[in-house]
């Protein structure tokens, strides 16, 4: 009967409960140091409907090109199923942009082959509503 | 009372407090102290749907909806692979219906791109329901997908 009742359940591994919303629009930075073929990726959640900033502030190496990109949690390399990615180089005005729903997003950045062995230094400052 | 009998209602009433604490784990909470109550309200859910699309093929994914309530179905991603940086913006198509037999029967069905928007929103009483990836003619190799559903 145990057993029955525990078969019962039909855990889904592909759904989770959304809990209630307390997510506030604002900006997460992270540093990372990103490995040749490498990932950075960082979750954040957006409150409601608007525009997410992805601007890559930072990296050392300096000049050091990377990839930078936006999606969902999922299964792909790093954590993140991603819609849109750029090349890009450090600066102040975001890279990358996205109109976004409420709900949780990743971003962040990945090795286009220039990463050196010793791995790049990286900072990502992210704007969401 | 018997002894027999006295042994026979001790060993009932373990078993139903087994499968009680069974049942109430799942609802998927950690917390053993906290009561469940068969009919809190449940709240969206979200479930990703994602797979590989061959060129000229498709794919469904069903899923459960238990309140009456909008479902709303994301094209996340369009990839040549699961490397990053292979993200494209190739449109496929996207559908919700309902499953019969091994096909799921589209009631909506859009043109969709890559974005972090939903394009398609369907108002859903309980039942069960199918989300359908497949190729317009656009592929020309096979793509890995991600969808994501919000249902309640």
């Amino acid at each position: 009967m145990l057993a029955l009742a525990a078969a019962g359940c039909g855990s889904d591994n592909t759904s989770t409960t959304t809990p209630s919303p307390t997510a506030t629009a604002g900006t997460d930075t992270f540093t990372a140091t990103m490995a040749p073929r490498g990932t950075a990726i960082h979750q954040f959640t957006a409150s409601a409907v608007g525009a997410v900033s992805v601007t890559l502030t930072f990296t050392n190496p300096p000049s050091t090109v990377v990839g930078l990109g936006i999606g969902i949690p999922g299964g792909n390399i790093g954590g993140c199923d991603l819609t849109k990615t750029v090349q890009a180089l450090a600066g102040s005005t975001a890279q990358l942009t996205a109109t976004v729903e409420g709900g949780q997003y990743c971003a962040g950045a990945f090795d286009v082959g220039t990463v050196p062995s010793s791995g790049v230094l990286v900072t990502i400052s992210v704007a969401h509503p | 009372m018997t002894a027999r009998r006295q042994l026979r209602r001790l060993a009932a009433c373990a078993l139903a407090a087994a499968v009680a604490t069974t049942l109430a784990a799942c609802g998927g909470s950690s917390d053993s102290a906290a009561t469940t109550t068969p009919s809190a309200v449940l709240g969206p859910q979200t479930e990703l749907f994602e797979g590989t699309l061959a060129v000229g093929g498709s794919a469904f994914y069903s899923f459960t909806v238990q309140e009456k309530s909008d479902a709303t179905v994301m094209l996340a991603s369009v990839a040549t692979s699961t490397a990053p940086g292979t993200s494209t913006n190739t449109v496929i198509g996207m559908g919700i219906g309902s499953p019969l037999g091994t096909e799921c029967v589209e009631a909506t069905a859009v043109l969709a791109f890559p974005a972090l928007q939903s394009p398609l929103v369907s108002n859903l009483t309980p039942g069960i329901y199918c989300v359908r990836a497949y190729d317009v003619g656009n592929l020309k190799s096979s793509v890995n997908f991600a969808i994501r559903i919000v249902h309640s």
